[in-house]
């Protein structure tokens, strides 16, 4: 049985879109991806320039600094000193004063995307900064 | 029989049309988030830079009188003071005619003074600013795209001005 010409054309041409369906979902997939990895990479900026502040902060006024700027003073029962403070573009800053000495303050500082859970443990940080700042006794450091 | 082939010629055709008509979008598609991904980083990490260079400025500057915030040819600069092959130089950062610009001056070696539409454009700004809190300065800096960006330095030094 001989098949007419436009009839293997038509074929072909079937054949040629489902590859190209084939093509675009990936091709897609792949858009979605890098603007999902821009974003990503935006986030982490803005995260890195807050984390570089709260760091600032502490060095120019020690402790003192989170005791104004909204930062608020979460209650541990092992004893580590926590403070968390929302910026108004929804990232969310934590430190945590995992050892603190009379003469040195010891802490990281983690940075949350907008919409993380506030409990996020370091996983979810979008970045994390060793703190040290050496603290005169006299001054206390006021935790 | 005839018709039936015009039917096939159409149908095919109508398949071309569709196969164009998505390949022109996918590439259409493609451009604009190559676009958008490209003038996000960059608006972004061109403003990051300029902040990053201003704030290392501070930090190289930690003297006494390393750094002063004044008014200057009816604009507010940052003026940086420094030694330049044993010649007292400034250095004017500040925001003019929407850029942020810097501009150098030898005050030893004479010339005209400080001209605020002659500074090198380091990056296209709608505001600019630094405010000073003790020892803590924030640089805070916005395009005209909205993007913005505030970054703090500590300087250890205390100044006046």
């Amino acid at each position: 049985m001989k098949k007419s010409g436009s009839a293997i054309f038509l074929m072909e041409f079937i054949v040629v879109i489902l590859s190209f369906s084939l093509s675009v979902t990936i091709t897609l997939q792949l858009f979605v991806s890098a603007y999902q990895k821009g974003e990503r990479s935006e986030e982490i900026s803005v995260a890195l320039l807050h984390a570089q502040n709260i760091a600032e902060q502490i060095k120019a006024f020690g402790s003192d600094a989170l005791t104004y700027g909204g930062w608020v003073k979460e209650h541990t029962a092992d004893g580590t000193r926590r403070f968390q403070l929302v910026f108004d573009d929804g990232f969310t800053a934590k430190i945590v004063f995992e050892k603190f000495s009379a003469s040195r303050l010891f802490g990281v500082v983690r940075v949350y995307p907008p919409g993380a859970d506030s409990g996020g443990g370091a996983d979810e940080a979008l970045c994390s900064l060793n703190l040290s700042r050496y603290v005169p006794k006299d001054t206390g450091g006021g935790l | 029989m005839k018709k039936i082939h015009r039917i096939d010629a159409l149908f095919i055709l109508l398949l071309y049309a569709m196969f164009a008509l998505l390949s022109a979008l996918s590439v259409i598609i493609g451009v604009q988030v190559y676009k958008g991904l490209v003038e996000d980083s960059a608006n972004r990490g061109e403003l990051r830079t300029a902040l990053s260079y201003v704030a290392n400025r501070f930090r190289a500057a930690d003297t006494a009188s390393g750094v002063t915030l004044e008014r200057r040819g009816g604009v507010n600069a940052l003026v940086f003071r420094e030694q330049l092959a044993g010649r007292r130089a400034e250095t004017l950062i500040y925001c003019y005619d929407g850029a942020l610009r810097e501009y150098l001056l030898v005050p030893d070696l004479g010339g005209q003074g400080f001209v605020p539409a002659e500074g090198d454009e380091l990056v296209a700004v709608s505001d600019f600013s630094v405010t000073r809190d003790a020892g803590l300065y924030t640089i805070f800096a916005k395009t005209e795209s909205g993007a913005e960006a505030r970054q703090q330095v500590f300087r250890r030094t205390t100044v006046s001005g």
